[in-house]
């Protein structure tokens, strides 16, 4: 079974076009790409855990914030320390719904990677 | 190979099934003797839950989501605050994070209507007691 990388199957891709459409006024800040791999890779962890199927990765055009929605079937968590608690404390904002399959989509919103040059 | 059972792992899928039958009925024989129990009420859980109630109210409000809550259910000793929404969105990060762990367990799923339920599940609603 192919099991996806958040970073390195789409998150990567999407921010390395982002940059190319952002610069040259905006350049991507190398301390803030290394917190945001770690970001990357609890959500890996969650998305084994919570039996994850995808991953959807955007950049707004305006705030540069990134988006990154997991579908996956349910959260259920037991344990008053968890890395999807971490992830919701680095978050700009987080949020559930649903798909269209009728799975459940978890967003998180992390603040921009850019820095003006 | 760790753990290995050649037994377990080349046992009948009948022989399986009714194991597992047997142990959810154990389970539930066992919820139902802790049910049937004599008990008097936490207030001090009672009172968190009727917090977080509040608390997940003052996160959601202007979002359209329905928040309720329910005590002694599904057994005497639990109860849970439920949000439900077509979108719940977040941005009061740390206030969300004090809230959710003060339950017992959370859960978030997807319903068949296109709601998302936000579960918190609380235990030791009830106190045992005894003379």
């Amino acid at each position: 079974m192919f099991i996806m990388n958040c970073y390195d199957d789409v998150a990567g891709i999407v921010i390395d076009e982002a940059s190319k459409r952002f610069s040259p006024l905006w350049e991507i800040n190398p301390e803030n790409l290394n917190i945001f791999k770690n970001y990357c890779d609890a959500i890996d962890s969650i998305s084994k855990e919570f039996d994850g199927e995808s991953f959807e990765v955007e950049v707004d055009e305006i705030t540069m914030e990134i988006t990154i929605v997991l579908e996956c079937f349910e959260v259920l968590i037991h344990t008053k320390k968890h890395l999807f608690y971490e992830l919701i404390k680095r978050s700009v904002r987080f949020g559930f719904s649903t798909s269209e399959d009728g799975n459940l989509l978890v967003k998180f919103v992390f603040p921009s990677l850019w820095d003006r040059v | 190979m760790d753990n290995f059972d050649f037994e377990k792992e080349f046992q009948p899928d009948e022989e399986m099934d009714a194991e597992l039958d047997e142990m959810i009925k154990f389970i539930g024989e066992k919820l139902e003797e802790k049910n049937s129990k004599d008990a008097v009420i936490n207030p001090d859980r009672m009172q968190l839950v009727l917090q977080v109630y509040r608390a997940v109210k003052c996160l959601t409000k202007g979002t359209g989501a329905k928040v309720t809550y329910i005590l002694n259910e599904p057994y005497i000793d639990s109860g849970c605050v439920e949000v439900i929404g077509k979108d719940l969105t977040f941005s009061k990060s740390q206030l969300f994070l004090d809230t959710i762990r003060l339950a017992s367990n959370f859960n978030v799923y997807a319903k068949t209507d296109g709601t998302v339920s936000m579960d918190l599940t609380f235990n030791g609603l009830t106190l045992p007691f005894e003379i």
